[in-house]
Parts: structure tokens; C-alpha cells; sequence
């Protein structure tokens, strides 16, 4: 009789120590995973930004630069479907994450070439107004790429810890899944360098 | 084959981890706002620019880190300030106020001089990216090409000073912290300390005072570490840079080159 209480308490205690344990890493994971999602937004925040400038841009360009009407459309298509490409936060995954980039690296691309054919207006690259959303274009490429790589950072820590032994059973039952990452397109790990 | 694939990945991370903390130098110890790593200043001149980064920082708890440097290893300017800046924690947590500016000299070999602005999440509104290009472009580079390195640090640093003043206090900050930690600490260990004590004297008339004599002993030693922690962290204000806050950087700022 005596025997068989003891057994009980253990077993008992030994499972309180497994729901407490697993309510820690639990609570863990969903902390983590709203670190993710809160850097996901600064990423979000970032592209919106950009997304921002590109009207004022093509307006000021367009006084100047006359003959590149098929470069201006280019950017404003690439933007309208960049800023048509969101993802819910709840969905970070793998293939959600490569659309958006692919969207977003059609913008940099049409941009990028923008900025190279502006380089044959002396009178553009000489307006204040220019000169100032180009910097503002620049920083923001930047910040892209900062919050692109702790966005990085921060689903690997997360991907990381729910995968682990034996803390992926618990990452199992809250169904807790991996976030995608960003990859390195063209030299984009390194901000792109500007040259005067 | 995705085995090799992440095993490919993590090896780069490792690598990439460890390249970091040979490329960039180490946070200053003692801890310094100017580090001119590049030997670019006279002593005297060094001396008076430290003073007047100290003397911001005490008023304002805003952060300018300025660095010289001769050799980023291959980094482009942005990326390297950047990385530096988010290493070594410019600014203060939570509010992000710290600011670094980064110059690297000419080379001997005629290579291009460069200087880099990086801005805080907390100060972005205020040095904005188009502000921080004028501050390199028109302010810092023509005393850099005369060859006036002080000079352009100088100006650059009053510059920034002159947009950020009136955004931050320091007292209101530091009141806060200390506000906080304080009570936190106090207040529980207080209340254990009293149930502690109180359920002692109960038990203890019974003879079965095991659990209850324990609690003001156990709490005893961590109340006394609490106290400790707190003398050190106060006395670091006083005389000197207290010491990088724990600030962050998304990327703001501007570079240029000359």
C-alpha cells in the first residue's frame, strides 16, 4: 500500500516536472516567435519606406531625364507589385519569404538601372531635391539590408531552438514552425557601395 | 544533400563569427567615446574633442562615438561603421540615441579617404539620411580635403550636436533606471523577508520551525548582493565616460568619400 503511494507521488511529480519544463520552453517559443514577427515588421517597414520615395523620385527625375520613359515605368510596375506582395506574420515560412524577395528584388533591380541611365543628366545630378532622395534612397538600401540580416538572425535563433533535443516534442505539440530566411542575392549580403 | 547544404551554412556562420571579432576592434577599455585607432589627432586635440563628447553625453545621455581607423579590412564603409557601432552598443537602451562617426585616411598608396555617419534608431528623425550626407558633403570633407582632419571632426560633431540638443535629458533617464531598480528589488525581498520572520516565530513555539527558520537566511545573502550591484553601477557616472549604453542601429546615416 505504502509502496505503491510512493511509486504514485514520483511518477506524479516526475510528469508535474515534464508540464512545467515544457509550459517554460513554451512560453519560450512564443516570446521568440514574436521576436521574429516584431523584426519582421521593422523588414516590412524598411521596403515600405522605400516604396515611399520612388513617387517623389520619379517625379523629379521625369523633369529632367526626358528620354527614359521605359526605365520610369519599369520602376513604378516594380512597385506596384512589390507593394502587392505582403505576408501575414503568422506565415513566415520558407516560400512566403522567397516571393517577397523576389517582388522586392524586382524593385532594386528596376531602380538600380535607374539610377545608372540618371547618370547622363549633369543638370538632374545637380538638383538639391535630387541629390537629397538619392541619399534617402541609399540609406534606405542600407537599412534593408541591416533589418534584412537581424531578421536573419533572429528566425535562425528561433529555427534553432525549436529544433533542438528535447524541446522540438514540446515545439511539436504548440505546432511551432520554421521561418524562412532571406537569402544572398547578387552581393546583397554587403550593402550595395556608393560611388560618387 | 540539404544535409551538406546546411552543414555548408552553418560552417559560414562559424567562420563568419570569427572573422567579426578579428576584423573589428574591441570595445574600448576603459570605455572612450573618441578612439582614434588611426593616430589622425594630437594629444591636445583628442583630449579637447573626448571632453566635449563626455560633457554631451553627461547632459543629454546622447552618445557620439567617434572612430578613426586606417584599415577595414575589405568591408565597404557603411556596412563596417554600421557593424562597429551595433558591436560596440552606441547609445542608450530602449531609446537608441547614439550616433557613430567613422573616418578612414587616405592611404599612402593615393587611396580615397572615407567617413561614414551612423545614426541610432532613437536619433533617425533628427539626422536624417539627406541631413547626414550634407554634414559629410558640405561640413567634414572640405576641411578633410585641407587636410584638416580636427577640423572636420570638430565641425561635423558641433553640427550634430546643435540638431540633437533638446531632444534627450540625461537626468530624466538616469532618475528612471535608478527608479526601477530599486523598487523591484526592494520591495519583494522585503516582503519575504517579513513572512519569513513572522512564520519563524510561529512555528518555531511548536519545535517544528525546519521550513520556516530557513527563509530569512536564504534571503539574507541575496539582499546584500542586490545592495553591491548597485554601488558599482552608480559610481561609473562620475569622472569620465561611463561606458557605452546598449543602443541599436537599423541602418540609418550616411557615407562619403575624398
Amino acid at each position: 500500500m505504502k509502496k505503491s503511494l510512493i511509486i504514485l507521488v514520483a511518477v506524479v511529480g516526475v510528469i508535474a516536472i515534464f508540464i512545467f519544463w515544457g509550459i517554460g520552453k513554451y512560453n519560450g517559443f512564443v516570446s521568440q516567435e514574436e521576436g521574429v514577427k516584431a523584426q519582421w515588421s521593422n523588414v516590412e517597414n524598411v521596403y515600405q519606406r522605400r516604396a515611399d520615395l520612388i513617387p517623389n523620385l520619379v517625379a523629379t527625375v521625369k523633369g529632367y531625364a526626358t528620354h527614359e520613359e521605359k526605365t520610369l515605368t519599369e520602376v513604378i510596375e516594380a512597385r506596384a507589385k512589390a507593394t502587392s506582395v505582403t505576408i501575414d506574420p503568422t506565415k513566415l515560412n520558407a516560400s512566403n519569404i522567397a516571393a517577397f524577395q523576389k517582388a522586392q528584388d524586382g524593385l532594386s533591380g528596376a531602380l538600380s538601372r535607374l539610377m545608372v541611365s540618371v547618370e547622363q543628366y549633369p543638370n538632374l545630378k545637380a538638383n538639391e531635391n535630387f541629390l537629397a532622395l538619392q541619399s534617402q534612397l541609399e540609406g534606405t538600401e542600407n537599412r534593408i539590408a541591416v533589418e534584412r540580416r537581424k531578421y536573419n538572425e533572429t528566425a535562425q535563433a528561433f529555427n534553432a531552438s525549436i529544433r533542438k533535443f528535447p524541446a522540438n516534442i514540446i515545439a511539436g505539440m504548440g505546432s511551432f514552425e520554421q521561418k524562412g530566411y532571406f537569402k544572398a542575392s547578387e552581393g546583397a549580403e554587403k550593402a550595395p557601395q556608393v560611388k560618387f | 544533400m540539404k544535409n551538406i547544404k546546411y552543414t555548408l551554412i552553418l560552417l559560414l556562420l562559424v567562420v563568419s563569427g570569427n572573422i567579426f571579432s578579428q576584423d573589428f576592434p574591441k570595445r574600448p577599455d576603459p570605455p572612450r567615446l573618441l578612439n582614434d585607432l588611426a593616430n589622425l589627432l594630437s594629444p591636445e586635440q583628442a583630449d579637447a574633442l573626448e571632453r566635449k563628447l563626455v560633457a554631451y553625453n553627461d547632459s543629454t545621455s546622447t552618445q557620439i562615438a567617434v572612430v578613426t581607423i586606417s584599415d577595414i579590412k575589405g568591408y565597404d564603409i557603411t556596412d563596417f561603421t554600421d557593424r562597429l557601432a551595433m558591436d560596440w552598443k552606441v547609445g542608450q537602451k530602449g531609446i537608441n540615441n547614439g550616433l557613430m562617426i567613422l573616418i578612414v585616411p587616405k592611404q599612402a598608396n593615393g587611396e580615397r579617404g572615407h567617413v561614414r555617419i551612423s545614426v541610432g534608431y532613437g536619433l533617425e528623425e533628427h539626422i536624417t539620411d539627406a541631413v547626414s550626407s550634407k554634414i559629410i558633403n558640405d561640413v567634414m570633407i572640405p576641411e578633410f580635403r585641407n587636410n584638416n582632419i580636427y577640423g572636420g571632426i570638430n565641425k561635423g560633431v558641433d553640427v550634430v550636436i546643435g540638431i540633437c540638443s533638446g531632444t534627450f535629458k540625461a537626468d530624466q533617464i538616469k532618475k528612471k533606471e535608478k527608479n526601477n531598480s530599486w523598487i523591484f528589488f526592494l520591495i519583494p525581498l522585503f516582503i519575504l523577508f517579513i513572512i519569513g520572520f513572522i512564520r519563524r516565530n510561529r512555528y518555531s513555539s511548536y519545535g517544528t520551525s525546519s521550513s520556516g527558520s530557513g527563509a530569512p537566511f536564504i534571503f539574507f545573502p541575496g539582499f546584500g548582493g542586490g545592495g553591491g550591484g548597485f554601488g558599482s553601477s552608480g559610481g561609473s557616472d562620475f569622472g569620465g565616460f561611463g561606458g557605452f549604453g546598449g543602443g541599436d542601429f537599423g541602418g540609418g546615416g550616411a557615407s562619403g568619400s575624398w
